[in-house]
């Protein structure tokens, strides 16, 4: 298997020629989980979507690696077939359009794309056979919504995973569901993870290697899990 | 105009020749058609009804309109659609084909001697009186009381000859207690010909219809169909119309609710492209209590088509405990295209549950970047949404054959835009 690793350089994104992004730079390995912290506003969808390549989202300097190869200024689904997998925080809904179809559209030779066993995933996701053969998120919960985002995750399979407010819209126990299956991914497959969170909720279930404080577009201090339940009692203005 | 007005009145009078010796009960429905045509001024694009309609270059054309006939035929051709059917009705350039299985009866009105089922009056749409007054061929398909038809009846309109004008007349009577489904087919159209079939449904107490329209008629054709269906006492009314074809396709649809506890559902899907030009009017009209109206079109046009949908909901007086629902939704897929949306309510009842809702946009950017994130490519990604726009409709079709065809016109247009 290739070296995993995603590296971001110096990155800054503008939206509408204003800039958001200020010079964001990181290094995640193999089966790393990093977390990414910081106060409403401050640009940390932004910083997701410019990941994945989403329109709208220029990325005026820096660069983007994953295993070697430099994705910046990659379209989106070339991403995506290059292993990243996004989780946003209010997941699209798509009438008429079902698990099957992404299922179908991805490449052959893809080298990580895996076949998993339906019915397991979904026991160990918790969710309801039913639901993952209906159109995509419509009519879900907040909670299913980011349960079938997950299977779809461990379904495709990927290098890394952006976990965008993966807390959001989720129960205790669907948290726990979720954060369990996403880290049985990091530990047996090596999946990279950077999870944007307001809270440390989810880092108690998802277990951060380190935590960076993302603040006006960069970031701002780096430290282990500690410093994720620190932030929590004297907030970010420190 | 003053020229169309006298071509088409030259039409007219050679119809009534072709009619002079039809049975004096039918003499006198159609007498009554024309002479309430006669009151009537030909439609033009001042109207806000026939504002899109193309109807002023329409009617220039009619003048060179030859009249088709119906010569009644032993055999037909394969039907269009697979499958098996209760009963099949083919009329290709005047010449008619029918049979139907137990519990069906096909007669041609002008050979029987009971009247029109349906009342018309001068408020009703030019083109359903002109068929009325004016049709060569007049069919009427009964399904007797208590019959429950598994297979569909086929219903074919196909014009091949170019410069012509049809304008056919079909009634079905779904008497107390049957079930059935109907599937009308249109195809054809050749240069420049003109369509305007009439459709006339009377569903009575306690019966269920299901009755599916496709359009899919040739580029140079237009197509100007009336429907009108009378729903009574605990009757169940499926209506699905798609429309795909035609340079100018126009659907009118007179959804009448005219007894109580009736459970109506009307449906579109209709794709433009290239020039064409996308027509639709529906009245739900509420005469009787109790009874539910729910109405979905959902519409894309790409390239420089246009789609009109224009809808009112009427609850009349004493039509409590009404719910009524009237809902369309437009893909516009190209800067060149362009979809509108008019829907309207008209309460004269308290006690009701009336709403209507419409959209017209383009593809939702964010369910584009949502399949690019799962790694499916943009030409792709447009597909699914577009198709699955649909689905939510296309999905509902009880025939499968109808519904694998309108899955392949759809995968059609999309290739084009």
């Amino acid at each position: 298997m290739a070296k995993r690793e995603l590296i971001i350089e110096d990155l800054h994104v503008s939206i509408d020629g204003k800039e958001i992004v200020k010079g964001f730079s990181i290094e995640v390995k193999s089966g790393e989980v990093h977390a990414i912290m910081g106060p409403n506003g401050s640009g940390k969808t932004t910083l997701a979507s410019a990941i994945m390549g989403k329109g709208g989202y220029e990325i005026t300097k820096g660069k983007i690696t994953l295993d070697g190869q430099d994705i910046t200024h990659l379209p989106t689904y070339q991403r995506a077939r290059g292993g990243i997998f996004l989780i946003s925080q209010l997941p699209s809904e798509l009438g008429g359009v079902y698990l099957d179809d992404i299922r179908r559209a991805q490449p052959h030779e893809s080298e990580y794309r895996v076949e998993r066993d339906l019915e397991r995933e979904l026991s160990s996701i918790g969710l309801d056979k039913e639901l993952a053969g209906r159109a995509i998120n419509v009519g879900f919960s907040g909670g299913e919504k980011k349960r079938f985002e997950t299977l779809q995750l461990s379904l495709l399979g990927a290098k890394l995973a952006l976990l965008d407010e993966l807390d959001s819209g989720l129960d205790i126990d669907a948290l726990r569901e979720v954060s369990r299956r996403i880290s049985r991914m990091v530990k047996e497959e090596g999946l990279m993870v950077i999870a944007i969170t307001h809270y440390s909720r989810l880092l108690k279930e998802l277990v951060p290697d380190v935590v960076h404080v993302y603040e006006k577009g960069r970031i701002t201090e780096s430290g282990n899990f500690e410093l994720a339940f620190e932030l929590e009692k004297t907030g970010y203005q420190r | 105009m003053a020229d169309n007005q006298l071509a088409l009145r030259d039409l007219q009078s050679a119809h009534m020749e072709l009619f002079s010796d039809i049975a004096e009960v039918q003499k006198s429905d159609r007498k009554r058609a024309q002479e309430l045509l006669s009151e009537k001024s030909l439609p033009t694009a001042t109207e806000e009804e026939w504002r899109y309609s193309r109807i002023d270059t329409l009617l220039s054309k009619v003048g060179n309109f030859e009249v088709g006939g119906a010569t009644v035929y032993d055999s037909g051709r394969e039907p269009l659609i697979d499958g098996a059917f209760s009963g099949r009705i083919l009329l290709t350039d005047g010449h008619l084909w029918f049979n139907g299985a137990d519990g069906i009866r096909i007669e041609q009105i002008d050979n029987s001697d009971n009247p029109s089922t349906f009342a018309i009056d001068n408020s009703d749409d030019y083109f359903r009186i002109f068929a009325r007054g004016y049709a060569p061929v007049a069919l009427r398909v009964t399904i007797e009381e208590g019959y429950q038809l598994q297979d569909p009846i086929l219903l074919e309109v196909e014009l091949n000859a170019s410069t012509t004008l049809v304008a056919p007349r079909f009634e079905f009577i779904f008497e107390k207690g049957s079930s059935a489904s109907v599937i009308e087919v249109v195809t054809g159209g050749g240069g420049a010909s003109l369509l305007t079939p009439l459709v006339e449904v009377g569903v009575r107490s306690g019966a269920s219809c299901t009755y599916s329209y496709l359009q899919n008629c040739d580029g140079w054709a237009s197509i100007v169909e009336n429907v009108v269906i009378e729903a009574d006492k605990d009757s169940k009314v499926t209506y699905n119309a798609f429309g795909f074809g035609a340079d100018y396709g126009r659907l009118r649809f007179d959804g009448r609710i005219v007894g109580d506890d009736v459970d109506m559902k009307v449906r579109a899907c209709y794709f433009g492209s290239d020039s064409q030009m996308l027509d639709f009017r529906t009245f739900q009209r509420h005469i009787a209590p109790r009874s539910t109206s729910d109405l979905l079109f959902k519409g894309a046009v790409g390239n420089e088509a246009h789609s009109v949908y224009s809808g009112l909901v009427v609850i009349e007086e004493g039509a409590v405990k009404s719910d009524a629902y009237q809902t369309n939704r437009n893909l516009v897929l190209s800067p060149g295209a362009r979809a509108d949306s008019v829907p309207n309510l008209d309460i004269r009842e308290n006690s009701v549950r009336c709403s209507h809702a419409s959209a017209v946009g383009p593809i939702d950017p964010e369910m584009m970047f949502y399949l690019e994130s799962r790694g499916v490519d943009p030409d792709e990604a447009r597909r699914l949404i577009i198709e699955g726009f649909f689905k939510e409709i296309t999905e509902t079709i009880p025939n499968l054959n109808l519904r694998s065809q309108i899955g392949a016109l759809v995968a059609n247009k999309l290739k084009g835009i």
